[in-house]
């Protein structure tokens, strides 16, 4: 009687206490951009704590939504951070985003993945890079550009990924890429399909000024 | 071909237009001729007929404009007809992997799981071949009711070392998501206590081929709970705290007085066990936790106890029989209490973890005969159970594909029994396992590992220690 009493007292003092502390730190819900950066920092936080993160590519946008709400419960993730990185899964599975249509007159024969040179962008904005980097791409490939995750490649080596061409950097940003040696694809766009060419750009120069040797 | 479409029409409307116009003009005309004096308006009439003359003139060319019009808007809709069309494919948003549910549905359902398969070779089998086993299969069902609710059931199945296939239910439980930080669970649930048996007893997820001498099933840490749980997770600024309590039936004792803290489906004493756990992590790769656990159990009754839970992993807590002259102390009723702390570091290709548990259960005391002091039926059953291991992938170390998905792990561990002669000499070990993965993918590996195992209070006529190599192949889905 009294144990029971006693633990009905605690769980009440838990549930208030609980209530209390509840933080809403989701942000805009509107603001799906964010959502999914947040998301991706999540998801390489939470999931990699127990296990190995698997690629978001393996489940469909419904899957993950029923699959991050069991991870809510047995890892004790927040419900708005679990919202983050079900935002992250299900726009990360999602192919390479079709490219922008054009007026008649602008259309190319070339194909799609030549669409994405940077010859189409402005001069580059290493700034947005940098923010782009620390909200997107840090999750897995770490602050120091070493990787966060294992087989995530090291940009700090100089015979590493930065030693490719800028065109072929800017192709697998934009439609993805498996990495040899990585557990799971990079998605394209790094998962946020908000993120348009000067995007890319700007975060390739970023690298390049960051963690390249040349 | 939008211009020469828009011409068409105005190019009809023209022409209408035209012919009513000349009509209205030449009725009256003609009237007009034929009545007045053909002298006097000889002249006007020659005016009306060249206007006449001119309009017909401009008649013809609109004809020939309309029927070139008419030309080109045929040859135009052919050609856009042999064009091929041009197709919006919308992003893909429902690939459907094990999974059923419409996109505008309120229920999701998501079937999932994990298997295994393994083999062993042991130097104290008694014909020293290798042992096969198909190892476990654990179908869960997930259903969801919008961001509300979420049934999660996972059942065991495995096959015995006598042939038979045994079914456990490990957890049926209903999540209700009260709010973004706190989550109500009722049903039967994996205990919260410690971190191995809930988070980290998948084959898939665990880093070894079996669980660490005194957890998992059978050991020193609760499997599973039926009652009520509040669990949740609460940020603090960079950090999160985590919590979990729970209110359920608790253990109960075998006919030896060896503590079974498997969730079971009633209370046989009518005090509830209190349970959880408090985690922090300062950092989202460190992690560091406290658990207790609060109970009163029964004495056994003197019935043989029923092991229904055979295990592979040699013998178990509920394999212990009890002492037929102990009677039936099911009246008496003790405290069995349980703490334990537990720590872990996850960043980047390490993976290290160390886990302790110690739990008491107090002696079970009978009156003295014809008034005499009590007599001690059980003594003080004391059970410590730890672990350390620490794993590391090679793709720290290389950026080679293949050898980068090798991951080397040691462990060690030991389980520590006092007050029960019969479970130490079963259970009480401690056990070295060295160990190399390879990952096949993020959910599919194949462990193996040399195990060496020391029985440590174990008479000098029996096994006392088991050198083994463990091969098993996990599949989390």
């Amino acid at each position: 009687m009294n144990k029971s009493t006693a633990a009905i007292g605690g769980f009440a003092l838990l549930f208030g206490v609980g209530t209390a502390l509840a933080q809403s730190g989701g942000g805009d819900p509107e603001d799906n951009g964010a959502a999914i950066a947040r998301g991706a920092q999540a998801w390489a936080d939470s999931c990699g704590a127990c296990h190995n993160v698997r690629s978001p590519s393996e489940y469909g946008d419904v899957s993950w939504d029923v699959a991050v709400a069991h991870m809510r419960v047995r890892a004790n993730i927040p419900g708005n951070v679990a919202r983050d990185i079900v935002a992250f899964l299900q726009s990360s599975n999602d192919p390479a985003p079709a490219p922008v249509a054009r007026p008649v007159s602008q259309l190319s024969t070339a194909p799609a993945a030549t669409v994405a040179a940077p010859s189409a962008v402005q001069a580059v904005d290493i700034g947005n890079g940098s923010r782009i980097y620390a909200q997107t791409c840090v999750a897995c490939h770490g602050a120091d550009g070493t990787g966060a995750l294992p087989g995530t490649p090291d940009f700090t080596d100089s015979d590493g990924a930065l030693a490719k061409s800028d065109e072929e950097l800017i192709r697998n940003m934009s439609e993805g890429f498996q990495s040899p040696g990585s557990a799971i694809p990079m998605p394209a766009h790094g998962g946020n399909h908000e993120l348009d060419e000067q995007d890319m750009a700007d975060t390739l120069a970023y690298l390049r000024s960051e963690f390249g040797s040349r | 071909m939008t211009n020469r479409q828009n011409w068409l029409p105005r190019a009809k409307s023209i022409l209408i237009r035209s012919s009513v116009l000349a009509g209205l003009v030449l009725t009256p005309a003609t009237a007009l001729a034929s009545q007045q004096d053909p002298a006097g308006t000889s002249q006007e009439s020659d005016v009306l007929f060249e206007r006449i003359e001119q309009m017909e003139a401009e008649l013809a060319q609109l004809r020939e404009r309309l029927e070139q019009a008419e030309a080109q808007a045929a040859q135009a809709q052919a050609t856009a007809e042999a064009r091929p069309p041009v197709v919006t494919v919308p992003p893909m948003s429902e690939p459907s992997r094990g999974l059923w549910r419409p996109s505008v549905s309120d229920v999701a359902v998501q079937f999932g799981g994990y298997a295994d398969v393994s083999a062993a070779i042991s130097d104290s089998a008694s014909n020293g071949d290798v042992s096969f086993s198909a190892g476990s299969f654990n179908p869960l069902l997930l259903v969801q009711y919008r961001d509300l609710l979420l049934f999660e059931g996972e059942a065991e199945l495995e096959i015995g070392s006598n042939g038979e296939t045994e079914l456990a239910l490990e957890y049926t439980q209903l999540d209700i998501f009260l709010h973004d930080n706190a989550t109500l669970v009722v049903g039967k649930f994996l205990s919260p206590v410690g971190q191995f048996q809930e988070r980290l007893h998948p084959s898939w997820i665990n880093r070894l081929a079996d669980a660490p001498a005194g957890f998992g099933h059978d050991g020193v840490q609760p499997a599973s709970e039926v009652g009520v749980q509040l669990r949740g997770g609460v940020p603090l600024g960079s950090s999160r705290l985590t919590y979990a309590a729970a209110i359920g039936n608790g253990p109960r004792l075998n006919g030896a007085g060896a503590v079974m803290a498997e969730g079971f489906g009633g209370d046989d004493n009518g005090n509830k066990a209190i349970s959880g756990r408090i985690g922090f992590l300062p950092t989202p790769y460190m992690e560091v936790g406290a658990s207790a656990l609060f109970s009163r159990v029964n004495g056994p009754s003197g019935e043989e106890p029923v092991d229904d839970h055979a295990s592979t992993n040699a013998r178990t807590i509920q394999s212990v029989t009890g002492d037929a002259e102990l009677g039936d102390l099911s009246a008496y009723a003790v405290d069995y209490n349980l703490w334990g702390v537990d720590a872990a570091y996850t960043r980047g290709p390490w993976d290290v973890r160390f886990e302790y548990l110690r739990g008491v259960r107090d002696a079970i005391s009978v009156p003295g005969h014809d008034g005499d002091d009590p007599e001690e039926a059980l003594e003080r059953l004391r059970m410590t159970a730890w672990y350390g291991q620490v794993a590391y992938r090679l793709t720290g170390l290389t950026d080679d594909p293949v050898l980068g998905n090798f991951e080397p792990v040691i462990r060690y561990g030991e389980f520590n029994v006092s007050g029960l002669e019969e479970l130490a000499e079963e259970a009480a070990e401690q056990r070295w396992d060295v160990g190399l993965n390879y990952w096949f993918a993020p959910s599919v590996v194949l462990h193996t590992a040399l195990q060496y195992r020391e029985f440590t209070d174990r008479h000098s006529d029996e096994v006392t220690d088991d050198l083994r190599l463990l091969f098993k192949v996990s599949y989390g889905f």
